[in-house]
């Protein structure tokens, strides 16, 4: 229940970035495509996904962080299974175990630091703004 | 009006010798570093170092233990809770389809996209393996090469 929340709650910042990306897409080389032969599938593969190659990279990084991070949607709705790190570290302040929350927080930081160093050749827009 | 900012974004840029190049001066950034520093800086270095600190009846005792780190990484409730956001973010909830499958497709099409490109060695038998075991070929594959370069000679039959 709670994930079907954070899809509603996250939805807009993907779709945003994601209609950003399909605005400049040129449709064009999609017809193009389909003309030299391509099957619609294959057509989108190789023009509009690699096109949309940042975008879709920036949308699941802005998702992702703060998901990483959510308090609020499992402290309402999670119940007893929808705990997650951001209800964790809130209750390890509000238990005044400092600490303890900080170093939960350290950890997920270095999560957030790990995935974005994995995306990193990713967002790199040298390769596409020259 | 427009011209009198202009004159004053010039001689900001002239003045400023240090940041010339990027038409920056030191005095205009200097408000964006103070908020930067006071509102994420120094509450980032705050809860690295209370992070390091140890907590007796209550109170805040300045230490350096690991205990913290320890505690959370080896007690089975924190590391569930951990790993619940990234399994079930993934693999779903009671065996429904999660968040994070997207992600994942994405995460493997953009790999293989980098390995293709080259961004990886394909020689490396590590990632032969990987992509053998997830039934991707590659035109960097060292045994297809091979064969390329002996039908190109005419002695692959």
């Amino acid at each position: 229940m709670c994930y079907i929340v954070l899809v509603y709650l996250y939805f807009p910042f993907a779709a945003l970035t994601l209609y950003a990306s399909l605005e400049r897409f040129d449709w064009r080389l999609l017809h193009a495509a389909v003309d030299l032969g391509a099957t619609p599938m294959r057509a989108i593969a190789t023009t509009l996904l690699p096109q949309m190659r940042l975008a879709m990279v920036t949308a699941g990084i802005f998702v992702f962080i703060p998901i990483l991070g959510e308090y609020l949607a499992p402290a309402a709705i999670g119940g007893t299974n929808g705990v997650m790190m951001g209800n964790l570290v809130a209750n390890f302040f509000s238990g005044y175990l400092l600490p303890l929350g900080s170093a939960a927080s350290v950890l997920i930081a270095l999560v957030i630091l790990i995935v974005l160093i994995l995306f990193r050749r990713s967002l790199d827009t040298k390769d596409i703004y020259g | 009006m427009l011209a009198r900012l202009r004159a004053n974004q010039n001689r900001d840029v002239l003045t400023s010798s240090g940041n010339a190049e990027i038409g920056v001066s030191s005095s205009g950034s200097a408000p964006a570093a103070i908020l930067f520093g006071v509102f994420f800086i120094a509450p980032l270095c705050l809860i690295v170092v209370y992070s390091f600190w140890e907590t007796k009846n209550y109170e805040l005792v300045p230490a350096f233990t690991t205990k913290n780190y320890h505690t959370i990484i080896t007690t089975s409730t924190y590391v569930k809770t951990f790993a619940q956001d990234g399994v079930d973010g993934v693999f779903g909830h009671d065996h429904h389809a999660g968040t994070g499958v997207p992600v994942l497709l994405l995460a493997g099409a953009l790999c293989a996209q980098e390995i293709a490109a080259g961004a990886v060695p394909s020689g490396d038998p590590a990632v032969l393996d990987q992509l053998s075991a997830a039934g991707v070929r590659l035109g960097g594959d060292p045994g297809r090469q091979r064969r390329d370069q002996l039908a190109a000679q005419g002695r692959w039959v």
